[in-house]
C-alpha cells in the first residue's frame, strides 16, 4: 500500500458548545483519489477547514506526511503542501484571472517555478490563458472552477481538497472537471480529498469513498467494490440502524 | 470672473487631492482589516506635531520640521507609521474578529487618547508651523497666480496615488494585499501571510497619513491637537460614496468630497457659507440613501475591463 | 420561560431600587458637591440608557446620540429662559419663543419632542444604509449638529456659553428621570418591537427571512432613543444652568460612550452599572487634576489626563470583554467567526440543482 500523505485521528471540531465533527479518522495515501460524501450540515466542509487550518480541532491529531498540524495557522499548513478549494470557490472577484494564479502561488516558496506553473496552469486550462487579464469576477462557473484547480496548483501543493466542485455547475461540466482532476492526478501524481454530494459520480472517479452522516464517519470502502452494495445505500441515505464499517480502508 | 472660476477650480483640485490621500488611508485600512478607524485622523494630527517640540508655547519651536527636506519628510511618515504599527497592536489585533461595532468603538477611543496625549504634550493652544515659506510664493501662469504649494499638492497626492496603484497592480505584496482585502481567509488558505499582509496595509495608511499631515501644516501653518478630525470625516464621506473597501473608489470619493467642498464654500452665498460642512454633509447622507451602495461604481467599471 | 419573564422583566425595576439607594444615601450624608455629582450621575444614566436603547438593542453605534442631547438642551433653554435674557442672547428666536417661557415640566416634553422629531428623519434617512455607514452617518450628523449650533449664533449664542437657563433639577428630579428612563428601557425590550430588533442584531438574514423589517424595528429604536436622549439633555441644560456647544461634541461623546460600553454594550444593567463605574473613574480623576496634599507638596496630576483614561479604560474594556466571555474558549470563538461567515456564504450559492 502507498505511503499515507493525511491522517486524520479521532478529530472533534466545535462551533460553540457544539460539535460538527465527531470523533473523525480518516486516511489519504499518495496518488489516490478519495471522495468524502454525506448529506449537508454532515460536517464535511467543517473537516476540511480543519484540516487546513481554518478551524481548529478541539482534539484528535491531523498528520500531514507525518508531522502534526494541528493548531497552525493556515499558510503555515498551505506551505506544507496542502491546498484547499473551499465551498463556493472563492475565487477573488476583484482581480484578474493571472492575479488569482499570482496569489495562488503565495505559499510556493521557489519563486522561480511560479512561471513554470503559470504555464502548465495555462496549457492544462486554456480558457485560463485567453482570458488571463480579464476580471476574475466575469468568469463562468465552470471556468471559476478551472481557476479555483488552477490556482490551487500555482503553490505546487501535492494534496488538493476540493469542497464540492459540482456545486453551481451544469452536470456536463461537472464531469469535465472530474475528468480533468483524474488527468492531473495521473500526469502529476497529485492526491485529491474530494467532498461530492452525489454518491454515483464518487464511486465513479475516487478510489475509496467515506460517508459522514451526522458528523460521523459512517461508512468508509473501495468505491470499486461498493458500486452495489446495499450497505451503502442505507449508510448513505440512513436507513441502517447501527453504523456499519466494511473497512476496507483501514 | 473667469479668473476666479479657475483659481477655484486649481484650489478645488489640490484639496481634492488631499481629501483622496486622506480616503485612501482610510479604505486601505477597511479594505484589507475591515476596520473602521475613527483615529486616522488623529495619525494626521500626529504627524504634524512631530514637526514641532513638545511645549506649550504658542511659537513652536521646530523639531523634525528643523530637518532638511528629505529627511524631515521620512521622519514624519515614520513616526506616523510607528504610531500606526503600534495601534494595531494594542488595539486592532486584539479585537480582530470582533464585530465592526466593537472595533468602531475602539477605534474613536484610541483616536481621543491620541488626541489628548498631543493635548497633555503641546496644549490646548493652535501652533504656528512655518514649513517651506517659499512655497507659498505665486507662481504665474496664463493670467492666474497660482501658489507653488497647490501645485505640489495635487502633483504629490497625484504621484502617491500612482505609486500605490503600481504597487497594488504589478508587486506580488500588492496583489496578495488586495486578494486579502477581497477574502481574507481564502488568501490564507492559500497561502498569504496575513499578519504580514495587515501589518504592511497599517503601514502605509501611516504612511499616507503622515503625507497628509505634511501637506496640511504647510499649506495652513498652523497645527492643532484637533485639526485631524474634520479632514478624517470629510475623507470617511469619501470611502463611503466610493463603495467602502474599494481602494480605487475611496480615491475617487475622497477627491469628489473634497473638490466640492471647495465649490461649495466659492459659491455658497455669504450668510450660509458658515454652514458649509452641514450643508456637505447632508448632502452626502441624501446621496447614499438614494444610492446605498455608494455612488461610484467601481466594482461593475472593474468587472467590465 | 416565565421564570425569564419574570427576571427580565424585574431588572429595571431592581436598577431603580439601585439607584434610588444611591440617591438616598446622598441626601441624607452627601454635603453639596457630592449631591451635585450624584445629580450628574442620575442624568447620565438618563443619557446612556437612551443611548443603550438603541445602540445596545440594534448593534449599530451612534456616535451622533450627543446631538440630540445639545438639541433637547438648547431647547431647554429657549423655552424656559427669561424673556429678557433671551433677547439678549438669541434675538434670533421666533416670536413665541422670545416673548413668552414655559413652566419646566412642559419644557422637558417639548425638548424631548424636538429631539424625537429630529431622529424621526435621520433615522428614515440613515437606517436603510448598510450598519457601518449608518454609523458614520451618525458620526456625520454630530459634526452637522455641531456646526449648526456653533454658527447659527442668532439663535443658539454661536460657540459662547448661553447662562440663566432655570435650575430645576434637584436629586429627586433627576431621579425621576433617570426611573422613568430606565422602565421605558425596560418595557421597551419586553415589547415585540424590541424582541424583533433583538434578533435583527443577533442574525440580520434570519431576523429578514423571518419576516422583521428591520428598518422598521431599528427606526422606532432610534426614534425613542433620540427622544430620550433629547430629555437626557433638557436635564442637563437645567441642572448646569449654563450651556455651550462644545459641551455636546466629541468628550461628551466619548465619556457616554465609555459608559455604555464598559459594562457591556447589550445589556440595561451593564449601561446602568457603567455610568457608576465611569463616573466614580471621572471624579477622582478629576480630584486628582486638581491636586493632592501629600504632606508639605500638592501633587497633581496633569489636565488631560482625565481623557487619556478615559479612552484607555474604553480600550481595556472592549478588548478584555471579549476575552472575558469567550477568552478560555478561544477554539470555539473562531470556530463561531467562521460558522457565522459560511453560514454567509453558504446562503449567497447557487443551489445544486
Amino acid at each position: 500500500m502507498a505511503e499515507i500523505m493525511l491522517q486524520v485521528s479521532n478529530m472533534w471540531v466545535h462551533y460553540g458548545q457544539v460539535p460538527a465533527v465527531r470523533n473523525l479518522s480518516l486516511e489519504v495515501h499518495r496518488n489516490e483519489i478519495v471522495c468524502v460524501v454525506g448529506p449537508n450540515g454532515a460536517g464535511k466542509s467543517t473537516m476540511l477547514l480543519a484540516v487546513a487550518g481554518a478551524l481548529t480541532p478541539t482534539k484528535g491529531e491531523v498528520r500531514l506526511n507525518g508531522v502534526s498540524v494541528v493548531g497552525k495557522a493556515p499558510e503555515y499548513i498551505a506551505k506544507l503542501g496542502i491546498s484547499l478549494i473551499p465551498e463556493g470557490r472563492h475565487i477573488f472577484k476583484g482581480l484578474t484571472v493571472e492575479e488569482n494564479l499570482k496569489v495562488g502561488a503565495a505559499a510556493n516558496a521557489d519563486r522561480s517555478s511560479v512561471e513554470n506553473n503559470l504555464r502548465t496552469a495555462y496549457s492544462v486550462f486554456p480558457v485560463l490563458a485567453e482570458r488571463r487579464h480579464g476580471a476574475a469576477g466575469m468568469l463562468s462557473g465552470g471556468e471559476q472552477q478551472q481557476l479555483a484547480i488552477a490556482r490551487a496548483l500555482m503553490s505546487g501543493a501535492r494534496l488538493i481538497m476540493i469542497d464540492e466542485p459540482s456545486l453551481g455547475l451544469a452536470p456536463k461540466i461537472t464531469e469535465k472537471v472530474f475528468e480533468v482532476l483524474s488527468e492531473l492526478r495521473r500526469s502529476s501524481g497529485l492526491t485529491l480529498l474530494i467532498i461530492e454530494q452525489n454518491l454515483k459520480r464518487a464511486l465513479k472517479y475516487s478510489d475509496r469513498i467515506y460517508i459522514l452522516r451526522n458528523s460521523e464517519i459512517v461508512f468508509s470502502g473501495r468505491s470499486a467494490e461498493l458500486q452495489a452494495s446495499d450497505d451503502l445505500h442505507s449508510a448513505y441515505f440512513g436507513l441502517g440502524q447501527a453504523p456499519s464499517n466494511v473497512g476496507a480502508g483501514q | 470672473m473667469m479668473g476666479y472660476f479657475s483659481q477655484t477650480v486649481i484650489d478645488a483640485l489640490s484639496w481634492g487631492g488631499l481629501y483622496a490621500l486622506a480616503a485612501l488611508g482610510i479604505g486601505l485600512l477597511y479594505g484589507v482589516l475591515r476596520v473602521i478607524n475613527f483615529a486616522h485622523g488623529d495619525f494626521i494630527t500626529v504627524g504634524a506635531f512631530s514637526l514641532i517640540v513638545p511645549s506649550t508655547q504658542a511659537t513652536a519651536q521646530l523639531a523634525l520640521g528643523a530637518l532638511p527636506a528629505p529627511l524631515l519628510i521620512i521622519g514624519t511618515l515614520l513616526v506616523v507609521t510607528l504610531v500606526a504599527l503600534l495601534s494595531d497592536l494594542l488595539v486592532f489585533r486584539p479585537l480582530r474578529g470582533a464585530t465592526p461595532s466593537t472595533i468602531m468603538i475602539a477605534s474613536f477611543a484610541l483616536g481621543y487618547v491620541i488626541q489628548n496625549i498631543v493635548l497633555l504634550l503641546y496644549s490646548s493652544r493652535p501652533k504656528a508651523v512655518d514649513l517651506w515659506p517659499e512655497l507659498n510664493e505665486a507662481f504665474g501662469f496664463a493670467g492666474l497666480r497660482i501658489p507653488q504649494l497647490q501645485i505640489w499638492t495635487v502633483t504629490v497626492a497625484a504621484l502617491l496615488m500612482v505609486a500605490l496603484t503600481v504597487f497594488l497592480k504589478a508587486s506580488s505584496y500588492g496583489i496578495e494585499m488586495r486578494a486579502a482585502s477581497e477574502d481574507l481567509r481564502m488568501a490564507r488558505l492559500l497561502g498569504v501571510r496575513a499578519n504580514r499582509v495587515i501589518a504592511l496595509a497599517v503601514a502605509l495608511s501611516g504612511a499616507l497619513a503622515g503625507a497628509v499631515s505634511l501637506i496640511i501644516a504647510t499649506q495652513s501653518g498652523v497645527v492643532s491637537y484637533q485639526m485631524g478630525g474634520p479632514v478624517m470625516l470629510f475623507a470617511f464621506i469619501g470611502t463611503i460614496i466610493g463603495g467602502m473597501g474599494s481602494l480605487v473608489g475611496s480615491a475617487l470619493g475622497g477627491f469628489a468630497v473634497g473638490f466640492s467642498s471647495v465649490i461649495l464654500q466659492a459659491y455658497l452665498p455669504d450668510d450660509i457659507r458658515p454652514f458649509r460642512d452641514a450643508i456637505l454633509f447632508a448632502l452626502v447622507i441624501l446621496i447614499l440613501v438614494i444610492r446605498p451602495q455608494g455612488l461610484i461604481l467601481v466594482k461593475t467599471m472593474r468587472e467590465r475591463v | 420561560m416565565r421564570k425569564i419573564d419574570f427576571i427580565s422583566s424585574s431588572t429595571p425595576l431592581f436598577l431603580v431600587m439601585v439607584l434610588f439607594i444611591l440617591a438616598i444615601a446622598s441626601w441624607l450624608f452627601a454635603g453639596t458637591a457630592l449631591n451635585r455629582a450624584m445629580i450628574e450621575l442620575l442624568v447620565r444614566v438618563v443619557l446612556v440608557v437612551s443611548i443603550y436603547i438603541f445602540v445596545g438593542n440594534s448593534g449599530i453605534v451612534s456616535f451622533g446620540h450627543v446631538g440630540f442631547m445639545a438639541i433637547g438642551a438648547y431647547a431647554m433653554a429657549w423655552q424656559t429662559m427669561l424673556p429678557l435674557l433671551k433677547k439678549n442672547a438669541m434675538p434670533g428666536l421666533p416670536e413665541f419663543l422670545l416673548t413668552g417661557n414655559l413652566p419646566f415640566p412642559i419644557a422637558l416634553l417639548f425638548s424631548a419632542m424636538l429631539a424625537g422629531l429630529v431622529g424621526l428623519l435621520l433615522g428614515t434617512v440613515i437606517l436603510r444604509l448598510p450598519s457601518i455607514a449608518a454609523s458614520i452617518c451618525t458620526f456625520a450628523f454630530l459634526m452637522i449638529v455641531h456646526s449648526v449650533y456653533s454658527n447659527w449664533g442668532s439663535v443658539t449664542g454661536g460657540t459662547s456659553s448661553i447662562v440663566g437657563i432655570p435650575t430645576k433639577v434637584n436629586l429627586w428630579v433627576a431621579f425621576s428621570g433617570a426611573a422613568i428612563c430606565v422602565i421605558m428601557a425596560g418595557l421597551y425590550q419586553l415589547t415585540r418591537y424590541g424582541l424583533a430588533l433583538k434578533c435583527t442584531r443577533e442574525e440580520e438574514i434570519a431576523a429578514r427571512a423571518a419576516g422583521i423589517d428591520i428598518f422598521r424595528q431599528r427606526l422606532i429604536a432610534f426614534v425613542l432613543s433620540a427622544t430620550l436622549m433629547g430629555f437626557g439633555g433638557a436635564l442637563y441644560a437645567a441642572f448646569l444652568g449654563a450651556i455651550y456647544i462644545d459641551a455636546f461634541y466629541l468628550s461628551q461623546t466619548t465619556m457616554l460612550l465609555a459608559m455604555l460600553v464598559v459594562g457591556g454594550m447589550s445589556s440595561l444593567t451593564g449601561a446602568v452599572g457603567g455610568v457608576v463605574v465611569i463616573s466614580l473613574l471621572t471624579y477622582v480623576l478629576r480630584g486628582l487634576e486638581r491636586g493632592v496634599q501629600l504632606g508639605p507638596q500638592t501633587i497633581a496630576l496633569p489636565s488631560g489626563t482625565q481623557e487619556v483614561v478615559l479612552g484607555v479604560v474604553m480600550i481595556v474594556a472592549l478588548v478584555s470583554s471579549r476575552s472575558g466571555i469567550f477568552g478560555t474558549r478561544e477554539l470555539g470563538e473562531i470556530a463561531n467567526r467562521f460558522r457565522a461567515r459560511g453560514a454567509i456564504w453558504a446562503r449567497f450559492q447557487p443551489s445544486n440543482d
